[in-house]
């Protein structure tokens, strides 16, 4: 069954449709909730939160990108999620050892098809990255984790995030600026391999 | 170079910015390398973050009805035995009420006219029954008081005699009663067999509410 359809269907309270969109849009909800948030368990709530949101207000969709519609509950559960880590004490990112040490490769990271030098550059290239978009206001982040992680046009962000264009067009500029000074921090842990790694054209 | 310069750019990495605009930008930034450094700044930053591995999710996010608080519907039929029980109901009470009080009504003046009245002795009120049991013992000892006295006498004296006396007013009474009930079935207003068919309506009605949605449920959970 084609998206609309299963859309109509979910509209109308058919779980099962709703949950052939669940399947097929979850991987890309839940990274966006892992990048903004920073934490597995936690973006894993925050995507069941979403889904569940998304469900009850399936109603309210009135056409248009659904991915961004998606994304736009998924957003909203996130800040909820940062709300709460605010008023509570937050857990760290990484898992611990036995001896409460931060593991510095933990398994949840690990990519089976690197080789272990490759898996050490990656794992500390994701580390800086996710620090450096930690350290951006809310808003800037989900700005450019639908933008340049998930790979969404400037509409369809502004439709995701309710935002102007002209805002979204703001907003990425800093948070790439920002990305950029953060990132001059961590230039030794960045393997050169991966700089403009296949950034030739605009 | 100032803010609205890195927007530019940043827009232009992305190919959002107009022909005109494009072609404007590209002129400054052959002459101008700080220009330059800013676009490629950016695009090291852009390349970085698409270089992030995308994650799978840990598990499946697939929603049960419990999750969404959903409700198996309730079956077409269910609001006519609502309808119905309800109805059934009000009928039940109202019809229940109804011969309550058609009876008492019936009953109350009874006991008046057929105990105190013909006694026709003095101070007969016919306020009820309870009073009139005493009137009945007085009323020949107005009439007939050479008769009535020793009488009184004797029942205070003699507990045989009494219990006697007890006993043959208390027939005299069931006769009464029998005599003021009988009139006073004849008053109902609605049948036994309407106010049991309605308790039928009400039972099956219950059983209806009660069992359907749970069948529905049961078939609503299997599919």
């Amino acid at each position: 069954m084609d998206e609309p359809a299963l859309i109509t269907s979910a509209q109308r309270g058919d779980l099962d449709a709703f949950n052939t969109l669940v399947l097929n849009y979850q991987n890309m909800v839940f990274n966006t909730a892992l990048r903004i948030l920073g934490d597995e368990d936690q973006a894993a709530d925050a995507s069941q939160e979403a889904f569940i949101s998304a469900f009850r207000a399936i109603a309210s969709y009135r056409g248009g990108s659904f991915k961004a519609w998606l994304l736009r509950t998924v957003t909203n559960a996130c800040y909820d999620e940062l709300r709460r880590q605010k008023r509570r004490p937050t857990t760290p990112l990484e898992p611990e050892t036995a001896d409460g040490e931060e593991m510095d490769s933990p398994r949840w990271m690990a990519d089976s098809s690197m080789t272990p030098e490759q898996k050490i550059d990656a794992d500390e290239l994701e580390h800086a990255l996710q620090h450096c978009l930690a350290a951006l206001p809310p808003e800037f982040r989900a700005v450019v984790v639908m933008a340049d992680i998930e790979g969404l046009d400037y509409s369809e962000v502004a439709s995701a995030a309710r935002i102007p264009l002209g805002t979204v067009k703001s907003r990425l500029a800093r948070a790439r600026l920002r990305l950029r000074e953060c990132l001059q921090n961590f230039t030794e842990l960045l393997p050169a391999a991966f700089r403009l790694q296949g950034e030739t054209q605009p | 170079m100032n803010f609205r310069d890195i927007e530019l750019l940043s827009a232009y990495l992305d190919g959002q910015v107009s022909p005109s605009d494009s072609a404007r930008l590209e002129a400054r930034l052959k002459s101008d390398p700080e220009m330059g450094l800013a676009l490629q700044s950016l695009r090291e930053s852009r390349g970085l973050l698409r270089q992030l591995p995308h994650r799978r999710a840990p598990r499946n996010f697939t929603l049960t009805r419990a999750m969404v608080g959903l409700k198996p519907p309730l079956p077409r039929v269910y609001p006519v035995f609502r309808f119905a029980t309800a109805l059934a109901a009000i009928l039940f009470v109202f019809s229940f009420t109804t011969n309550q009080v058609s009876q008492l009504a019936a009953s109350a003046p009874v006991p008046a006219f057929g105990l105190g009245g013909s006694g026709g002795g003095g101070g007969g009120d016919g306020s009820g029954f309870a009073t009139e049991v005493p009137m009945l013992e007085m009323a020949p000892a107005a009439t007939e008081p050479a008769v009535a006295a020793p009488t009184m006498e004797a029942a205070v004296l003699d507990p045989a005699a009494d219990s006697n006396r007890v006993a043959t007013e208390e027939s005299t009474a069931q006769k009464n009663g029998d005599e003021a009930t009988l009139p006073t079935r004849a008053h109902f207003m609605f049948s036994s067999a309407w106010l049991m068919g309605l308790a039928l309506v009400i039972v099956i009605g219950v059983a209806g509410m009660f069992l359907l949605p749970t069948l529905a449920a049961r078939k609503w959970r299997a599919k």
